[in-house]
């Protein structure tokens, strides 16, 4: 083995390496964010109820928002992106389909989990809002143009509880066991996949002859799957937030001069 | 986009004429009269042929080792590598101010330094002096925060950083270049990527293993690390305080070979300050300011002590303790510097549009 095959080979070594550290991080966030919302499958786990009694304002038991910036050069689309999730619950009472009513006092600490429609059906541009040209103006500042896209559980909604008031609770607007066993999905998807893309190039690249032409082809594509490996390993990161934080983002798009939805709050 | 894009609020890119609200230190005005009192030849300052004098010798190295087989020897490829690792640091001082008076060339030497690291040498116009320099002041982590990467065992943290931090930026970048107004960026950006991996595919096709090996590999080792100096220079720092949010490395000889990045906290608080002025700047108005643990004597010690020899990650400390007790500073604080900047941007925009309706109704 001359030097250049050894650094050749060197080089698949730290793919590797890579590799097993992307899938590491992927699995480590996934199985952290398992434990920490165990409760959901363990116990009475996650119960479905409906928002019968609520204090806060129009009929809403809890309310949440994230905050954007917009940006635009003022010819493109309006550009979010997040700038923080709160949620607040407003106090209220819920009765769980085994018929018991729950009390949930004001200004508990709560996550609220809304499903990505919902919000981007509140992220959308409505005719209430501030005009496309106003919009556009501000959005061209450094500063951007700030919103708060505010969406929230309301009386007569049907909802998921898991977790107890005081320690950890959640409120979902759909059953948040889904939730956990998609994270669980992406999360091997990331895995396996990433592992069996890395032994396929891995096999082409020691395909004899050494140094051949499958060879090439294989360390070739050993360097397009180490720049791929990190892409996935973002888009897994993203994927497997909590809805409660998981990003917004989204675009406006101008059209006739009109704040349209270019895709209301696409998920960035 | 002037070849000296400086850091402002996110979102924005100021040009050429907005340094001097920006760079508001004596070393700025010292750089100034470099410029317009004794004119250098080709440079701005001086000092800038060391920064060509490394790139020089990094391309030199890389063309040896890909055509003259007798170069292809660890005596040769491990001086790559660390002159690849330089050549980003070149990238990030010039994408902070040019090195050449020409602004033509201060382009085509972002194309030159692009091959180096193989990625677009604009793309540090967001990422770094746009959201990095602000931390999380905008509401979102900045894309290289070292809170990306949680593994227990802190060696592992190091070297997976640039996997997170990497795609974080080119995907921050491509969202920044939909809404920039500088609508020359998106020309650059593209130039230098067609030239930077044509070049580099070129080399592949011509010769594949020597092109992988003394090439793409020492392009890959020095993008990758000057990802990883994010994690190395803010982790365990206080990124919301004033005058510790960064760890500095202050050896003498490190700072020749590195073109000052050693003296961190400075760079951020002035981003305008040429990097010859740093260490002066450091000595004045950082010392007294920062907790002792952030004024590391050797990066190579810091590393070995931080990610070899110790398994964990340290807990995080007070360290912005020190400033507070620190004598008062002349330096606006953090959210004045940023609503000056955006109110600069403002002014400098109300300019543009004004100039535009002049030539409209002229014309």
């Amino acid at each position: 083995m001359d030097f250049t095959q050894f650094m050749a080979a060197f080089a698949l070594a730290a793919f590797w390496l890579n590799t097993l550290l992307i899938a590491g991080a992927g699995w480590s966030e996934c199985a952290g964010l398992r434990r920490r919302y165990a409760y959901m499958t363990e116990g009475t786990g996650a119960r479905r109820g409906a928002v019968t009694g609520a204090d806060g304002p129009e009929g809403a038991l809890a309310e949440f928002t994230v905050t954007q910036v917009g940006r635009s050069n003022g010819r493109g689309p309006i550009v979010f992106h997040d700038r923080g999730h709160a949620a607040r619950l407003l106090g209220g009472r819920v009765t769980l389909a085994d018929g018991e009513a729950m009390a949930l006092p004001a200004e508990a600490a709560v996550e609220v989990w809304i499903s990505r429609r919902a919000l981007q059906r509140a992220a959308a541009p409505r005719s209430g809002d501030a005009g496309h040209a106003e919009v556009l103006a501000a959005a061209t500042r450094a500063a951007g143009w700030e919103r708060r896209v505010a969406t929230g559980l309301r009386v007569g909604d049907t909802i998921w509880l898991a977790g107890q008031v005081g320690a950890g609770l959640v409120l979902a607007d759909a059953d948040p066991r889904r939730w956990l066993a998609r994270i669980t999905g992406l999360t091997v998807l990331l895995v396996l996949g990433v592992f069996l893309a890395a032994g396929a190039c891995t096999a082409a690249c020691l395909w004899p002859p050494g140094f051949g032409l499958v060879s090439k082809l294989g360390a070739f594509a050993a360097l397009v799957a180490f720049n791929l490996f990190q892409l996935l390993g973002k888009l897994h990161h993203d994927a497997i937030q909590p809805p409660s934080l998981r990003v917004l983002g989204g675009q406006w798009a101008g059209s006739g001069g009109r704040a349209a939805p270019g895709d209301g709050g696409e998920a960035g | 986009m002037g070849a000296a894009a400086l850091s402002g609020p996110r979102g924005r890119v100021y040009g050429r004429g907005a340094m001097a609200e920006a760079a508001t230190g004596a070393g700025a005005q010292a750089g100034a009269q470099v410029e317009s009192g004794g004119r250098t030849w080709l440079v701005r300052h001086p000092t800038e042929w060391r920064q060509v004098g490394i790139v020089a010798l990094y391309q030199a190295l890389l063309w040896g080792m890909m055509f003259v087989p007798a170069w292809r020897s660890p005596l040769v490829l491990v001086p790559a590598f660390l002159l690849s690792f330089l050549n980003a640091v070149v990238i990030h001082n010039h994408l902070h101010r040019g090195i050449f008076h020409s602004h033509r060339l201060n382009m085509l030497w972002r194309g030159v330094l692009s091959f180096g690291a193989l990625y677009p040498a604009s793309a540090n116009v967001p990422s770094h002096n746009l959201v990095h320099h602000h931390f999380g002041d905008d509401g979102q982590p900045d894309w290289a925060d070292p809170e990306h990467v949680r593994f227990r065992w802190n060696l592992l943290n190091l070297i997976h950083f640039p996997n997170i931090a990497g795609p974080n930026t080119f995907a921050g970048v491509a969202k920044w270049a939909a809404t920039t107004r500088q609508a020359s960026f998106g020309r650059q950006y593209l130039a230098e990527t067609i030239f930077a991996f044509g070049l580099t595919g070129g080399l592949l096709l011509y010769d594949f293993w020597p092109a992988l090996a003394y090439v793409v590999l020492p392009q890959f080792y020095g993008a990758r690390c000057i990802l990883r100096i994010n994690l190395i220079q803010h982790d365990g720092t206080d990124t919301s305080s004033e005058w510790n949010h960064s760890r500095n490395f202050v050896g003498r000889l490190f700072n020749w070979i590195m073109c000052n990045n050693g003296y961190h906290t400075i760079h951020h608080n002035r981003a305008g300050l040429h990097w010859s002025e740093l260490a002066e700047a450091h000595r004045t108005e950082v010392a007294p300011r920062i907790d002792p643990s952030l004024d590391e004597p050797s990066m190579v010690g810091y590393l070995l002590r931080r990610y070899v020899l110790t398994l964990g990650r340290p807990a995080r400390r007070d360290v912005a303790a020190a400033e507070r007790s620190a004598a008062p500073t002349k330096l606006a604080s953090r959210a004045a510097r940023r609503q000056a900047a955006e109110q600069a941007a403002a002014v400098e925009q109300a300019a543009r549009a004004s100039r535009a309706g002049e030539q409209v109704a002229a014309g």
